[in-house]
């Protein structure tokens, strides 16, 4: 904003001429004891763990990043954008990474990565859009405008057996927009890409004389006018406690330079820092290549494996890395057969990666079947759904059934 | 004299004909909402609905657009296609952002109600640009909508099975005998006309194959007869060999109709939670009317529980209804359509960009954080009256950072060559004047500010402080330039968020 040192004083002249703020610090300590000792229903029962959602926007080439070299017909109906067998990075000898991905790798050696196959859903839906919604809201039924992470929430805070509401910073997401998949009924969760430019725009209302009652009143019950002021108050507070949080941490692994891993080092000091944030959410946007493949994709995985390998050593050096996990997804695959323009179609299932310290390394599920394609997709064997319900239940201690609506098989993904 | 379902003369007041301006349009001046209070409420309701004034202007680009044949670019090269996309790119923002102007320079209230009808039928009959794609589609639903915003809601129901933007959107274009797409004919009748629960998944089944054949070609209606399965069916307990206007005509038949229509309107103009034996008498009206639009909207801006304390100020501002209405209410200047695309794509509501074909949730899903610091961001843009370069794409591309063909790397670059512009300026041609009329005490400044921009009055501490502000900048700034900023101030209550 061009206004910042304008807002700030301001805010200092709004704060002061109420006479119930202090100007020096800027969320009074009644307020601390309110909000801050909100609920954070997590917090007992599983040690304080913490998920990170990697959402890899476009639709990710499944096939180049986990690559059947074994198989002949990877390489005859890819004759430009296959990666040739020497230079794949082989986990077996059937599959292997795409060389850019050698850092995950790494994380497979050291027994922290585990690589689901053939994730998909029932009546895939070719349209970005929509597959994306679906993957977002983890309804493939109906149009549920509540996201997966959203309603995990809204089933344990509020209406949930807790009856109160959750802290705002529970899910925090980094970009511009709250993700989708974090939208719930009583809104937890806050976006941010730069945590002083989003802690200047909160300040701009000091709305310090209607806090008292609104923090602990129920989302459903509560007017319009509470509703937002408690939301305003809840933007206020969270800025200013992601600020304090991030401002002692020391990054000790060196990021690449990128946006992405940016917001990586930023998720990884917020952890350090103890939120009590137990779902971070982060995408990475670009993997819509239908033409001239090779290229933008090598350069994305190159973001995707760097980023990761970087966010997985902060942790551990910064002696974090017990309580998170991450996983990866994509809308959707692309088609097995390269287009005429060196690129690759919309298609269906495709891997994910699961990872951190505690992760049950290995190979979930076998390689979608090459020649036994439907319509020119490979199938998908398992349902995203059961990735969610497993990390909702393995590893947050969510009721997987009341979020997702029905009961998915789990997989053995948490050790 | 006076019935039951119509507020008493006694009771029409400031208040009322502010909230009936506000709610009925998008927000107004104060010599509007001065205009709608004289006129008494049956002579306002007759004024507001007498629009439009005006036509949908047509893109100089739009005939051009009709001619691409959607084959021929099948076999374009990458080059060629890349040009088209980005061309497609371009006039799908001005198709959007120029309808946001479009409601935003409303001349009269009774065209601001009428645009805002037509923004309904969109969101009720939503249809998404990123499936769609081709600027021809939209624009003839747009125009659509324009043409029939207030007639005859069977007649648009009608229209609609053979509107090519819907037909693509729900796939009917795919919709054979002996292999039908059932998503139109679920749609029909769960979104647009019946409502979940009055029918049957048979229904849904028969009512597709009514709706065979119902395609396009290339962007115009076409009906393929060799397509449409012409054998008997059995929809909501009738039986016949019908066509899609059979299908719709047995719809408008079932009484569940009007009142899921009457419903619809009431939420969107009134509450969240509408009365329900007011929903069953207006209901009742709309049908005897045979669905005559302004019949139903006359019952509603009539009805006493739509100036309840339930209803007043009890309403969270959409998007559209927040940017248009300061627009209108501020003389912002309207020029900026990228601008006001940012906001509104930031607040989560472009339009032709609904989340899925139910349209935009509403209430109190406009509100989370993110969303609400961007509402503050538009605040301190008005009240400052600058738009920071980073909100304001004004170079071909900017519109969309979220472009997928841009790398992580472009996409900062790109922010860091925005922030690094100067802000432009947003010229409000707001009137201190009629806000203040001759008043100059900053405390009466900020009762007539707070008088027009807000439906719930300040609490007294926020008064105070609105009122000390101004004194303060009062002493550092010019009058005009003080009075935008005690606008902006007001614009960051939670207060403003409601209408």
């Amino acid at each position: 904003m061009s206004s910042q040192t304008k807002l700030h004083t301001r805010r200092e002249f709004l704060k002061k001429s109420f006479g119930l703020v202090a100007a020096a610090s800027s969320v009074p300590t009644f307020l601390s004891r309110t909000v801050f000792a909100l609920a954070n229903p997590f917090a007992a029962s599983r040690g304080n763990r913490i998920l990170l959602v990697v959402q890899l926007g476009g639709g990710n080439d499944g096939l180049n990043t986990v690559i059947p070299f074994g198989h002949d017909i990877y390489y005859r109906v890819r004759p430009s954008l296959a990666v040739p067998k020497e230079k794949i990075v082989r986990l077996n000898n059937e599959i292997g990474l795409h060389p850019n991905l050698a850092p995950l790798r790494d994380l497979y050696d050291a027994g922290k990565l585990a690589i689901v196959q053939g994730v998909g859903y029932p009546n895939p839906d070719r349209s970005h859009f929509r597959s994306m919604e679906i993957w977002q809201s983890g309804v493939a039924e109906d149009f549920e405008s509540t996201g997966w992470i959203g309603r995990m929430f809204d089933h344990t805070c509020n209406n949930g057996h807790l009856k109160e509401p959750c802290s705002p910073t529970l899910a925090v997401s980094v970009g511009e927009t709250l993700n989708p998949a974090l939208k719930a009924n009583n809104p937890v969760g806050v976006a941010l890409r730069d945590p002083e430019q989003f802690y200047r725009m909160t300040q701009v209302y000091a709305n310090s004389e209607v806090v008292a009652d609104a923090p602990t009143a129920n989302v459903k019950t509560v007017s319009p006018l509470d509703f937002l002021r408690r939301t305003a108050m809840n933007a206020e507070l969270s800025a200013d406690r992601i600020r304090r949080s991030i401002r002692n941490v020391q990054s000790r692994a060196d990021y690449p330079v990128d946006e992405f891993a940016q917001g990586l080092k930023l998720i990884a000091a917020m952890i350090a820092g103890n939120m009590d944030t137990r779902v971070y959410y982060i995408s990475l946007t670009g993997f819509d290549t239908h033409a001239g493949q090779a290229g933008v994709h090598e350069r994305l995985l190159k973001i995707l494996g760097d980023g990761l390998a970087a966010f997985q050593k902060d942790l551990e050096a910064l002696g974090q890395a017990e309580r998170v996990l991450g996983l990866t997804f994509s809308e959707f695959g692309r088609r097995v057969a390269e287009n005429g323009s060196r690129g690759t179609d919309h298609g269906q299932a495709a891997p994910m990666f699961v990872f951190g310290k505690t992760v049950k390394p290995g190979i979930v599920g076998a390689h979608p079947s090459l020649d036994k394609l439907n319509d020119g997709d490979l199938s998908f064997h398992t349902d995203f759904r059961q990735v969610y319900a497993t990390t909702l239940e393995k590893w947050l201690g969510a009721d997987a059934k009341m979020v997702l609506g029905q009961k998915y098989n789990l997989l053995p993904l948490v050790a | 004299m006076f019935s039951l379902s119509t507020l008493h003369p006694n009771n029409w007041n400031w208040e009322k004909a502010r909230h009936l301006l506000f709610r009925a349009g998008f927000g107004g001046k104060a010599e509007e909402i001065e205009t709608i209070l004289g006129k008494g409420l049956p002579g306002a309701i007759e004024h507001l609905l007498s629009g439009p004034t005006r036509t949908l202007p047509i893109p100089k680009w739009l005939a051009e657009d009709k001619a691409i044949d959607p084959r021929a670019v099948r076999s374009m090269g990458e080059e060629e296609k890349k040009m088209l996309q980005r061309s497609n790119r371009q006039h799908t923002n001005e198709l959007q952002g120029g309808w946001v102007q479009f409601m935003m320079s409303t001349p009269t209230p009774a065209d601001m109600l009428h645009e805002k009808m037509v923004f309904f039928w969109h969101g009720h009959f939503a249809t998404s640009e990123q499936k769609v794609k081709a600027t021809p589609f939209i624009y003839d639903q747009l125009k659509l909508f324009h043409d029939r915003a207030l007639g005859n809601f069977g007649d648009l129901l009608h229209a609609i099975i053979r509107d090519p933007a819907m037909l693509r959107y729900l796939d009917n274009d795919q919709n054979h005998k002996g292999k039908p797409n059932e998503n139109l004919a679920r749609e029909l009748m769960e979104l647009f006309s019946l409502g979940p629960g009055n029918y049957s998944e048979q229904d849904i089944r028969e009512g597709a194959r009514a709706l065979t054949g119902y395609s396009l070609e290339p962007y115009q209606f076409r009906y393929r007869r060799f397509l449409h399965d012409n054998g008997s069916k059995t929809v909501l307990g009738r039986i016949g060999n019908f066509s899609g206007e059979d299908f719709v005509k047995i719809i408008l038949e079932q009484p569940a109709c009007a009142e899921f229509m009457t419903r619809k309107l009431w939420v969107y103009f009134a509450s969240e939670n509408p009365p329900e034996d007011v929903i069953k008498t207006l209901a009742t009206k709309f049908r005897e009317s045979k669905y005559d639009i302004k019949t139903v909207l006359r019952e509603i801006f009539n009805h006493p529980e739509f100036y309840s304390a339930e209803v007043i100020g009890a309403q969270i501002k959409s998007p559209i209804q927040l940017v248009v209405g300061a627009a209108r209410t501020l003389e912002l200047a309207v020029n900026n359509f990228e601008f006001y695309g940012r906001m509104l794509l930031m607040m989560g509501q472009v339009p032709y960009l609904p989340p899925n074909v139910k349209g935009w949730p509403g209430g109190r899903s406009w509100i989370d954080t993110s969303r609400l610091v961007t509402r503050y961001s538009f605040a301190e843009i008005v009240a400052e009256g600058k738009i920071p370069a980073e909100m304001d794409p004004r170079l071909p591309g900017d519109m969309d950072l979220r472009d997928p063909g841009m790398t992580p790397e472009e996409r900062k670059l790109k922010r860091k060559e925005l922030r690094s512009l100067p802000p432009r300026n947003l010229r409000i041609d707001f009137n201190a004047e009629k806000f203040a009329g001759s008043k100059s005490s900053p405390a009466e400044i900020v009762d007539a500010i707070t008088r027009v921009l807000l439906a719930v009055s300040p609490t007294k501490d926020e008064r105070q402080v609105l009122i000390a502000n101004l004194e303060k900048t009062l002493k550092e700034k010019s009058y005009e330039e003080a009075l935008q900023r005690a606008v902006g101030d007001v614009m960051l209550l939670p207060a403003y968020q409601l209408c």
